[in-house]
């Protein structure tokens, strides 16, 4: 009698325990979300605080386009290693290693190929069916485009020139993260296997993205195109950058006209979003990038002819110099992203290079025209394609300020007898130059990730 | 008189039993029961053991000794109580307790269990007064029970709740505590004659132009002010001198705070405690209230316990248990210490009347503002004393019962069951008075092209609104069965248990809050304003709404056994496995057990046991496995959280944890040896337990590559189960009995030594990991082992010296990045590895005096320094190398033309700046009297408490405990506690 009576709570308490295991599955914390879904995997690549802001500024605040009065210089608080890249200096980092800014030329753009490959990998975990098949190209379309916008940035900062398929081979490129994992180890490939993939991605992504975005921090097929017109680019394929920027253009070739669409009355000329913009990314701020201490280049301002709009479009004269207003953020937050001027640009410069004269000259006066005062600009001839592609260039400059392109730019140009540059400063009547070809156009990686990863790190 | 009415009320409540008389005692029949009951019990929280049977390292905490302290917490209590339980104070956190030497990076708090269950809740909800006894839980064998959750070790704290046949009675204690003055002189700092020169040093050296240009006009101090007044010619150069040199001369506002800010903190404690019951019933019931001013004018805090229980027998063999316990606390805050950044302004005019500081923006720029239609924009700390109105209101409550039935003599069976709920509430309502809320409506004030203002944050109160509920309920079913011969005993208890803590909370900031009406305005959250100040900088407004849930589940089963042979051998055994919903993945259903096992021996039970000088005589060997959590935040899996895009309005995700498929609980292995043993007439009794502990799969933040894409900030790690620890240590207790006779002297003296060393870690610590001062962690070295630069002395400039390849060298970019960890000098760990108290108790007739000395010796601290740009009004300022042979006299370095980072961080690391930090400290002194009445008995006591450092072997004014922190003034205690019979 009494032994069945001992039974009774011994069997209630193993049955709790067995159905118990499936008590244990709850989430723990509700905020806590393990991206699987479709909406979570675009509210991922949503974050574009992670995927479209933070931009490397290694080489931008060491072009001429812009420069810093002397007593900025002697500012102590400006960072020693800002003070490094504005000279130059062969030590850059100067042993700095916990410098969430400095670092995060590298991070950053590598925390967007982790995001896209967390929903890349995602993706391959859905079943497609009719309902959900376009959403998963799309994002897949996206992912992909994120990824190849962050290598592209690595390639510029930290990678050399592309000259021959035979030279880039051999150099160095970035480390191709592939995979949302963490534990394999970083290795720097090939720059020619950088390229490639970055290449393909794009040609893969093109045709799932959609032709319109609601917003354009997130891309579109015009974006995918620009992109590979700038890989083209850099890589001297003329012909295929020329196709990339006229598919480009298909989707989008809407221009401002400066007489009528910018606007006077704010601090900055251009409305954040404006019609020109096809996909929208920044640069990381720092010291030299606030107004009080980056001032605009007198010489590229004095290049602006008389009825040129931009000088009053990007300028603004202040007491201690000139102010840039000029950028497609409507803040003085530099925009890294495409704009539909860029594909003129490339498409007249590809032209100008494929013996195309007229074709270039005509692209050029098409943007230009609506640069200049209404009624004063006179479109542009010149004798050979040779003068037109040295017209392309300066123009160029001209209008793609603090776009991110200054540097990949004299990168790409002096490989050339023609276009080569020697950037010169002078702080405190001392002079520093940069000589074209130098080995300083390739960024050290962050003293941090050598030391972490072992990957092999560039010479200065 | 008051037995009547208390006897009364329990007879009432006990409606259907008769009271019983004090002196008839209930008989039972067996006499080693009672015998049990007589000797020390200690509590595991599932069960109650004497302590002879015991094979683990327990420490008791009698009611006595837990009562020579008097605060209104419990952990702090023990301190220099326990040998192997060491405070740190230099967080603000006093729980802040290691139990032995630590073998987790994660959490290292012991488990805090009260009665039969794990406290959740804030420890500060509970009444001292209502504390019988506490517990330590050492070792393995002691606290294997409490399985996935026991690695740090367990306190369990016993409450009281009377007993059978025991006639009511009423205990009271009432006390006042006086705290000096907090002491805001304790961190050195420059003069207020060194700060401006050192300002107008920084000004000649164009350190404030960026600051005076930038477009966003932030704040500047006044003599920097009048600096650029008189650069720009806007104030005759005599003039400004003339006022700079007032302010040179000014009044330390330290001292202002001192005076308008401070006062001595007051507190009084009163508990009220009746007990009392029958052969059937008994009852507890017991009222505390605690309320104090915390120190600054204006702050109160204020405390209310009611703490019920009853046991009760209705029938032969079942007894029920049930309890209520009710806490509320508040704490008022009306007025917080400014953040006065330079030290020669002045709080008051002559007259008292308060000043205008500057803060945020520039005055000239606020005046200019407030005639252009804005809020007054003026900062008067002095004018916002008691205006503010801040309460956090905390109301918990426990309910538990439970049901034993003894079938037979063999068997019982137990059902517990507890609910513990907390809601804490946090209001803060700031007016339209406060600087706070003009600051921030001003920032956000647009003025359009003909002047007109608009204020998109309104008029009015912003009230911040915060609740947090936690809500906890634990199920226990457990069987104990217990055998006893004359040859053979055998104890064992196994059960089951279930258990769910849920969080729950959220803030919410609502603007134009009207009182009068309850009415508030909708806000755009969504659209950046251009700021007041500098319409180039655009920002939201700001919001504040997030809520939290958090769940975590736990499933155990565990079984504990003993086994005594003839009285003097016994082995126990103890297993428990544990789930969890914490780690989202297989883990769950791994079920991996812990167990533990241990063996003791009675020598003194021996027939061949003849040393009559040593009547008790025990060893002790234990082995087994506890474990933890980590951090309790991993997963498996990839985990992000949402957010929502002011920029382009939709929802994002950002990633918090990367995918961690290895991820599993942390085991620490024990192995504890002791002896307990007691002279003859207790002239010398204690413990000796020497341990070696080992914690396997460790979570702790692993270096990772960047590269990877996870990191936060300039963090490059992640949470892994990576590394191994090993700790070892020996806990001594010692109680003597010094003199008998009219002076009686006894003495208790506690003595630990704790060390670990860390035996497996991923990857190879980076230079920096070396030098991050208290937290390294570095293969073959104890945790937070101390690392600096050797120091190489100023050079002929001032300059720090350091080495590098055994050659001086001020190459300090070299000291981060070419320097080999081996070239660093080791100086010691951080962590005492020697750490105990000594108390003393003398009594004499009806006078009782005990003190306790507290001391920590072996490690070593890093003092700070002056560092220009880091640490820029630090004291060592005045010593600083100025001239050529100054090297001869100082190591604090010159002041270099510009914040040199490399420069710093080399000094600032320098084992120059390290001292010792062994230190000997006096707690407390206690004066009691004892009063005996025929109706009451009790004492009256003084209590000293915080009295400061009896020695240091360091040099400078920092006290090694405390680090940076203010330590607390010392406090006088008088109070009396009586138990009316």
């Amino acid at each position: 009698m009494h032994y069945k009576f001992y039974y009774t709570p011994v069997l209630i308490s193993l049955l709790l325990l067995s159905a118990c295991s499936k008590w244990l599955n709850l989430k723990a914390d509700k905020k806590a979300i393990i991206p699987a879904t479709l909406q979570e995997f675009q509210a991922l690549l949503d974050n574009h605080t992670f995927m479209n802001e933070g931009l490397p500024f290694l080489g931008e605040l060491s072009t001429d386009d812009y420069y810093v009065r002397d007593v900025t210089m002697q500012s102590a608080s400006v960072s020693a290693y800002i003070k490094n890249l504005y000279t130059w200096e062969k030590n850059l980092y100067n042993g700095e290693k916990n410098i969430a800014a400095l670092n995060n030329n590298w991070n950053v753009p590598c925390r967007m190929v982790f995001y896209a490959n967390v929903v890349l990998d995602g993706l391959k975990k859905i079943s497609i069916n009719t309902d959900n098949r376009q959403q998963i190209e799309q994002l897949q379309g996206s992912a992909l485009f994120y990824r190849s916008f962050a290598l592209y940035q690595l390639l510029v900062h930290f990678a050399p020139a592309y000259t021959s398929d035979a030279a880039a081979a051999q150099a160095l490129g970035v480390p191709l993260r592939l995979d949302a994992g963490i534990d394999e180890p970083s290795v720097r490939a090939p720059l020619s296997t950088c390229y490639r993939q970055v290449m393909d991605d794009l040609l893969t992504a093109a045709p799932l993205l959609p032709a319109t975005v609601t917003v354009p921090t997130r891309p579109s097929k015009a974006a995918a195109f620009a992109l590979l017109g700038r890989m083209h680019m850099k890589k001297s394929e003329y012909a295929q950058a020329l196709q990339m920027a006229d598919s480009a253009l298909y989707y989008n070739n809407a221009l401002m006209n400066y007489n009528t669409d910018i606007n006077s009355t704010t601090t900055y000329s251009f409305k954040r979003f404006n019609k020109e913009v096809i996909y929208h990314a920044l640069m990381q701020s720092t010291s030299f990038t606030q107004y009080s201490q980056r001032l605009m280049d007198t010489l590229l301002y004095n290049s602006y002819s008389t009825g040129d709009l931009r000088k009053q479009a990007y300028y603004r004269k202040q007491t201690i110099g000139l102010q840039f207003i000029g950028s497609n953020d409507g803040t003085d937050q530099y925009f890294f992203g495409f704009a539909t001027n860029e594909l003129y640009l490339i498409k007249a410069e590809a032209a100008a290079r494929t013996g195309n004269h007229t074709l270039a000259l005509q692209t050029l006066n098409q943007l230009l025209v609506n640069r200049w005062q209404q009624g004063s600009f006179v479109p542009y001839t010149t004798a050979n394609t040779m003068d037109a592609l040295t017209l392309v260039i300066r123009e160029r400059r001209k209008e793609l300020v603090h776009r991110g392109l200054r540097w990949p730019d004299l990168k790409r140009l002096n490989k050339e007898t023609g276009f080569k540059t020697t950037l010169k400063r002078r702080i405190d009547g001392k002079d520093y130059i940069l000589e074209p070809g130098s080995a300083k156009y390739i960024f050290p990686l962050p003293d941090i990730v050598a030391e972490l990863s072992g990957m092999m790190q560039n010479e200065r | 008189m008051y037995k009547k009415i208390i006897t009364a009320i329990f007879t009432l409540q006990a409606a259907c039993c008769v009271a019983q008389q004090k002196d008839s005692v209930f008989k039972v029949a067996d006499t080693v029961h009672i015998k049990e009951l007589e000797a020390v019990s200690i509590s595991t929280g599932y069960q109650q053991l004497p302590r002879e049977r015991a094979t683990g390292a327990f420490s008791l905490v009698s009611d006595s000794l837990f009562n020579k302290q008097v605060g209104s917490g419990i952990l702090p209590r023990l301190e220099g109580a326990v040998s192997g339980l060491l405070f740190a104070k230099t967080s603000d956190n006093i729980t802040d307790a290691t139990l032995r030497s630590r073998t987790t990076f994660g959490n290292k708090t012991p488990l805090v269990v009260v009665d039969n269950f794990i406290y959740e809740g804030d420890l500060n909800n509970l009444n001292p007064a209502d504390v019988e006894s506490i517990t330590v839980l050492k070792d393995a064998a002691a606290a294997s029970i409490w399985g996935a959750r026991s690695g740090n070790g367990v306190i369990v704290i016993k409450t009281r709740k009377g007993s059978y046949n025991k006639a009511a009675s009423v205990s009271v204690s009432a006390n006042t505590t006086l705290a000096e003055k907090s002491n805001l002189f304790y961190n050195p700092q420059m003069s207020v004659r060194e700060f401006v020169a050192f300002e107008k040093l920084c000004f000649e050296r164009g350190m404030y132009t960026s600051m005076e240009q930038s477009a966003s006009k932030p704040a500047l101090s006044p003599v920097v002010e009048l600096l650029i007044a008189k650069k720009d010619g806007l104030i005759a150069a005599a003039e400004a001198d003339r006022q700079i040199e007032a302010y040179a001369q000014a009044r330390d506002v330290r001292e202002q705070y001192r005076q308008y800010y401070l006062t001595p903190a007051i507190t009084q404690r009163y508990a009220i405690n009746l007990d009392g019951g029958n052969s059937k019933l008994y009852n507890y019931f017991s009222v505390g209230y605690d309320a104090g001013h915390t120190g600054i004018s204006g702050n109160t805090t204020s405390r209310l316990t009611l703490n019920y229980k009853s046991t009760y027998t209705p029938i032969k063999n079942l007894e029920i248990n049930s309890g209520v316990f009710i806490t509320n606390r508040l704490n008022k805050t009306t007025t917080t210490l400014p953040d006065g950044d330079y030290p020669y302004e002045q709080l008051a005019d002559a007259s008292g009347t308060p000043l205008v500081l500057v803060k945020d923006v520039r005055n000239s720029f606020k005046n200019i503002a407030a005639q252009q239609g804005l809020l007054n924009w003026e900062y008067r700390p002095l004018a916002e004393i008691k205006k503010q109105n801040r309460r956090a209101n905390t109301q918990a409550y426990v309910i538990n019962a439970a049901v034993k039935y003894q079938f037979g003599s063999f068997l019982s069976t137990q059902l517990l069951y507890q609910y513990e709920q907390e809601q804490q509430q946090v209001l803060d309502l700031k007016n339209q008075e406060l600087y706070y809320v003009r600051n921030l409506i001003n920032q956000y004030t647009q003025q359009n092209s003909t002047g007109t203002l608009s204020r998109p944050l309104p008029l009015g109160s912003i009230l911040t609104l915060g609740s947090e509920v936690l809500k906890s309920s634990s199920l226990r079913h457990q069987y104990n069965f217990s055998n006893k011969s004359s040859v053979h005993k055998l104890f064992i208890l196994a059960g089951a248990e279930l258990r769910q803590t849920h969080n729950r909370g959220n803030n919410n900031m609502v603007y134009g809050y009207n009182e009068d009406g309850l009415t508030v305005s909708i806000v755009d959250h969504l659209f950046y304003f251009p700021l007041y100040y500098n319409t180039g900088q655009q920002a939201t407004i700001p919001s504040l709404m997030s809520f939290t849930d958090i769940t975590r589940r736990y499933l155990s089963a565990y079984a504990n056994g003993s086994y005594t042979y003839y009285g003097k051998w016994i082995l126990s055994a103890s297993v428990r496995t544990d789930g969890a919903n914490i780690f989202g993945v297989k883990t769950n259903q791994r079920w991996k057990p812990l167990w533990s096992t241990g063996i003791s021996w009675l020598l003194h039970k021996e027939d061949f046991y003849k040393a009559n000088w040593l009547p008790q005589l025990k060893l002790r060997l234990t082995y087994g496995y506890t474990g933890s959590i980590g951090n309790g935040s991993s997963s498996a899996y990839t985990t992000a959280t949402y957010g929502l895009s002011s920029l382009t309005q939709l929802r994002t995700a950002t990633i918090s944890q990367p995918p961690n498929p290895g991820l599993r609980w942390e085991k620490h292995r024990i192995i504890n040896s002791g002896v307990d043993f007691e002279l003859k007439q207790q002239v010398i009794s204690g413990s000796i337990d020497v341990y070696y502990k080992k914690g396997i799969d460790l979570f702790s933040p692993a270096p990772l590559d960047p590269t990877t894409g996870f990191f936060t900030g300039a963090n490059y790690t992640v949470q892994r189960n990576y590394a191994n620890i090993t700790g070892k240590g020996i806990d001594v207790e010692l109680n003597s009995i010094n003199t008998h006779g009219m002076v009686r002297w006894s003495s208790r003296l506690l003595f630990s030594y704790s060390t670990n060393k860390i035996t497996r870690i991923h990857g190879t610590p980076t230079l920096s990991s070396y030098l991050n001062a208290g937290s390294t962690l570095i293969p073959q070295y104890a945790m937070g082992q101390l690392f600096s630069y050797k120091w190489g002395g100023l050079d002929s400039l001032g300059n720090p010296q350091g080495y590098i390849d055994g050659k001086l060298s001020t190459n300090y970019s070299s000291f981060a990045t070419q320097i080999k960890p081996e070239e660093l000098v080791n100086n010691g760990p951080s962590v005492p590895p020697f750490f105990g108290a000594l108390g003393n108790q003398l009594n004499y007739k009806k006078w009782s005096l005990s003190f306790n000395i507290l001391y920590k010796l072996g490690h070593y601290f890093r003092r700070n320094s002056f560092v220009f740009g880091i640490n820029s009004n630090h004291a060592d300022y005045a010593l600083r190398w100025q001239q050529p042979g100054d090297e001869l006299r100082t190591h604090v370095p010159s002041l270099p033309t510009a914040v040199n980072s490399s420069r710093n961080s080399f000094y600032a690391n320098s084992e120059i700046l390290v001292e010792k930090a062994s230190h000997i400290r006096l707690q407390y002194v206690n004066v009691a009297y004892h009063i005996k009445h025929r109706l009451l008995n009790g004492d009256v006591f003084l209590n000293a408490a915080n009295l400061g450092i009896l020695w240091k072997a360091g040099s400078s004014t920092v006290d090694p405990d405390y680090g940076i922190t203010v330590p607390p003034g010392k406090n006088l205690t008088l109070g009396l506690r009586i138990n009316f019979n």
